[in-house]
């Protein structure tokens, strides 16, 4: 079977870690940069300067664009970030913005100790939307252990400020988490309650670095200390109903029930980053510093090298085999598939270099069997999950596996859909506190009063989007659940009915999901009242109030509008029908590329005669499934379009039944329409049926990609090219034989049968997934 | 069929059911089993859709 990481193959690499800055205002005697092996910080400058930079964003853009990465993660290290100052952090941020973010989503990110994090700072990343790790390791004793001032004074104080400013409402979405350092010396609980208190979206418990040329502490007469310290964590964290994810218990339960781990210290993974030194030169990733002097240098400069080059390097394609890259010892443990043999840099010996288990080996172990044995006590996922297909109505894998998706199929799917969102929803507002629940309150009043109005709010495809990140802040963020209120207002002005809400703004916008957009005269962010009657609204937020009044239908009527603007959620001739032009919903900016801001009437006039003709094309090049699609279809995203003019089109894996599209001629949107299009369908049938079990090892290669892709992906990306397949046999049946039309029929045939016979080999499929690609394969052939 | 009290039907049947019953009368228990049953695979996955090279091919 064939797996990434052969040498001389240039891999994707999604993830870059700059060094902008490399001296640092704490000196924590564990750092690796400068208390560890690697010294060459000593000889780097001190600040990377704007041609650096600009190397690197088009290094990373230009490496992006080959690979086609639909995103890539930036992360501003050091040393300490922010010592480079707000004006030269602008620089940086809207250089890389500037860059990257028209060729691939940009993912910015920075970890930082947090000491001179202040409101100028937190301005600047909200306005690049930079999201922020803090290094924290506890409580005030267990901090000031390590993460000290220079001059011996704790750091702790101004760390803690510096977290209450992203707690607060206006920069709360930027917090991205905490790092702590674990040293077994500080009391497990007391670290724990110290990081829960300040409520984290996310935490990360990191060893400390530690090789076998130079070995973890341990006190005397305890074997595995760490694996100790974090089971006593684990234990209260449970206890306490996990109020926030903690990443490496997370990757744990993932990788045990055969998951990714989504994180290098665990798993199989593979680990596709590089760093990026404040004079330009590439490195490995920066842990290896604690192995040895050099250990991380390439030799390589975004100067002289593309990212290609980087990736073909021996020790970076290493880290892309998995189990193949492990130890011989590893490779034959029982837990190998959930440890993954630790940290790579963890694996060093003077003697034979990272040919080795973890340093933590016994500790790794110990904590994966302890946690093995509290999972199996712990209340299993108790929804049975098909993987025959036979919980199905009859004939419907069948149907959709063929590329025949009818309309009864389509709307099955969609009912499903619907119920999961309620789900999600029941469980959202079971997570909010009893005080905030004014919006679900009136949710659950209007289900019961206005059934359609609510079933209709709630089939827009974006109210899942949100449920989700909702359920993944519940705990960490009271404010993840106002958006309740938004759904119920949309609700209510549906249902014609009386309701006041408490409701969220942000930057002076009032969002109501499926409606449109109330933007008020000032920037205001926070909580607003909205009272809602038949006809009229009444916003009252911090800089007044602003009134929305109409006449019956507020789609057929421009409301009159005191005190701001209303901004209506536009619909555009589709199949007969009209279909939402969702440019307003702040949840839509979900897919992979960038959603576009609101076009102008002439663009908006342009996207009109585009989707009516591609419209035309689906009827006419795949006949069986126009009305599928006339059925299913609920929403297009127009997004940032490719500024080197190639076609783009994206389906998020929450947003059932909308596709994300960049402006293109008719014809290709059909393609594009109908290729999203099926990833929706087969993401809904994934939701209700195992088609394949989760095996983070195995990677297939297949026709349209230079790299190999998990199982998943290629299932999704051979059932669209069925679909693709037969709207080029159509359109090659209307032409001369040998044209274009019969050479592209031949080459996604080719790509879509092989990757068919590809997943079949793979022993990855359930039967339902057998049973599904086998019929997928036999539709190639009408 | 009446899902609180059944343990053993199916998970379109849990859907099914969910879609029926009013939003203030669903288990919470059941919401977050179907929940993390439907995110299953997929809280931290990647990959999940892959890219045609229209550019190149279509």
């Amino acid at each position: 079977m064939p797996t990434s990481g052969s040498p001389g193959t240039a891999w994707p690499i999604s993830q870059y870690v700059l060094k902008v800055h490399s001296r640092c205002d704490l000196a924590c005697d564990h750092c690796y940069v400068y208390e560890h092996a690697d010294q060459s910080w000593r000889g780097r400058p001190m600040v990377m300067d704007a041609r650096t930079v600009a190397a690197v964003a088009e290094r990373i853009a230009e490496h992006a664009a080959t690979h086609r990465l639909r995103r890539v993660s930036v992360v501003l290290h050091g040393g300490e970030p922010l010592l480079l100052g707000p004006d030269r952090m602008r620089q940086v941020l809207a250089v890389l913005r500037r860059r990257i973010t028209p060729v691939s989503h940009l993912d910015l990110l920075m970890q930082s100790n947090g000491v001179r994090l202040s409101e100028p700072y937190c301005d600047l990343f909200a306005e690049y939307d930079v999201r922020v790790g803090i290094s924290l390791d506890g409580d005030r004793a267990a901090n000031d252990r390590h993460r000290r001032f220079a001059n011996g004074a704790s750091s702790h104080p101004q760390v803690l400020r510096g977290i209450g400013l992203l707690r607060t409402p206006a920069y709360r979405r930027l917090f991205a988490g905490i790092l702590c350092t674990v040293d077994v010396r500080n009391d497990p609980i007391a670290v724990y309650e110290a990081l829960r208190a300040v409520r984290p979206p996310r935490l990360d418990l990191l060893l400390p670095h530690a090789t076998w040329a130079n070995p973890p502490y341990r006190p005397a007469g305890r074997a595995t200390p760490y694996a100790d310290w974090l089971l006593a964590v684990h234990e209260r964290w449970t206890a306490d109903g996990r109020p926030m994810p903690i990443r490496l218990f997370d990757s744990l339960r993932s990788t045990a029930a055969g998951g990714h781990s989504g994180s290098e210290w665990v798993g199989l993974d593979p680990a596709d980053l590089v760093v990026v030194e404040t004079d330009g030169t590439w490195e490995q990733v920066d842990s290896l510093k604690t192995a040895y002097d050099g250990a991380a240098a390439t030799g390589l400069s975004v100067f002289t090298h593309t990212v290609d080059e980087v990736s073909r390097l021996p020790e970076i394609a290493l880290r892309q085999t998995g189990l193949a890259g492990l130890s011989a010892q590893c490779r034959t443990c029982p837990v190998v598939t959930q440890c993954g043999g630790g940290l790579f840099a963890h694996r060093y010996r003077e003697s034979n270099g990272f040919d080795n288990p973890s340093a933590y080996c016994a500790d790794l172990k110990e904590l994966i069997v302890s946690l093995s044995a509290r999972h199996d006590v712990e209340p299993p996922v108790t929804a049975p999950v098909d993987q025959d297909g036979t919980d199905l109505p009859d004939g419907l894998l069948d149907r959709i596996a063929a590329g025949r998706t009818d309309a009864d199929a389509v709307r099955f799917l969609a009912e499903s859909q619907l119920a999961i969102t309620r789900a999600m929803l029941v469980e959202v507002a079971d997570g909010t506190p009893v005080t905030e629940r004014t919006g679900w309150e009136a949710l659950v009043r209007l289900d019961r009063e206005a059934p359609d109005a609510v079933e209709e709010t709630l089939r827009h495809p974006y109210v899942r989007v949100w449920a989700v990140d909702a359920r993944r802040q519940l705990g960490t963020d009271s404010a993840a659940a106002a958006q309740l209120s938004c759904v119920a207002a949309a609700a209510a002005v549906r249902a014609g009915a009386n309701v006041e809400l408490d409701v969220p703004m942000r930057a002076g916008v009032l969002h109501l999901p499926s409606l449109g957009a109330v933007t008020v005269p000032e920037p205001v962010t926070g909580a607003a009242v909205l009272t809602v009657e038949p006809g009229r609204w009444r916003l009252r937020h911090a800089a007044g109030t602003t009134l929305v009044s109409f006449d019956g239908d507020l789609h057929a009527t421009a409301p009159q509008v005191t005190g701001g603007r209303w901004q209506a959620n536009r619909r555009l001739a589709f199949a007969g029908t009209t279909i939402l032009f969702e440019d307003l919903d702040p949840h839509r900016d979900c897919h992979d590329w960038k959603a576009a801001e609101r076009p102008d009437a002439s663009t908006l006039a342009r996207w009109g005669e585009v989707l009516a003709g591609a419209w035309s094309s689906i009827e006419a090049d795949l006949p069986h499934q126009a009305a599928a699609v006339r059925a299913g279809l609920r929403a297009v995203v127009p997004l940032v379009d490719d500024p080197t003019g190639t076609l783009r089109s994206s389906t998020a894996r929450q947003a059932f039944a909308s596709v994300g599209v960049a402006l293109a001629d008719a014809s290709a949107t059909a393609v594009m329409i109908a290729h999203e299009f099926q990833h929706s369908v087969l993401g809904a049938l994934l939701d209700l049926c195992d088609l394949f079990a989760p095996s983070p090892a195995v990677r297939l290669t297949v026709g349209w990609r230079s790299d190999p892709r998990p199982v998943e992906g290629v299932l999704q990306g051979t059932y669209a090219h069925l679909t693709i397949t037969e709207m080029w046999r159509q359109r090659a049946s209307r032409e001369a034989p040998g044209g274009p039309a019969h050479q592209r029929h031949e080459q996604f045939r080719t790509w879509t049968a092989d990757a068919a016979d590809a997943l079949l080999g793979s022993g990855a499929l359930t039967p339902a997934g057998n049973r599904f690609v086998r019929r997928l394969a036999a539709a190639l052939t009408p | 069929m009446n899902i609180a009290e059944n343990q053993q039907v199916s998970m379109t049947e849990w859907l099914s059911e969910l879609r029926r019953r009013p939003l203030g009368e669903i288990p919470v228990a059941r919401a977050v089993d179907v929940t993390r049953t439907v995110l299953r695979h997929r809280d931290d996955a990647e990959g999940g859709v892959e890219v045609a090279r229209f550019g190149s091919v279509a």
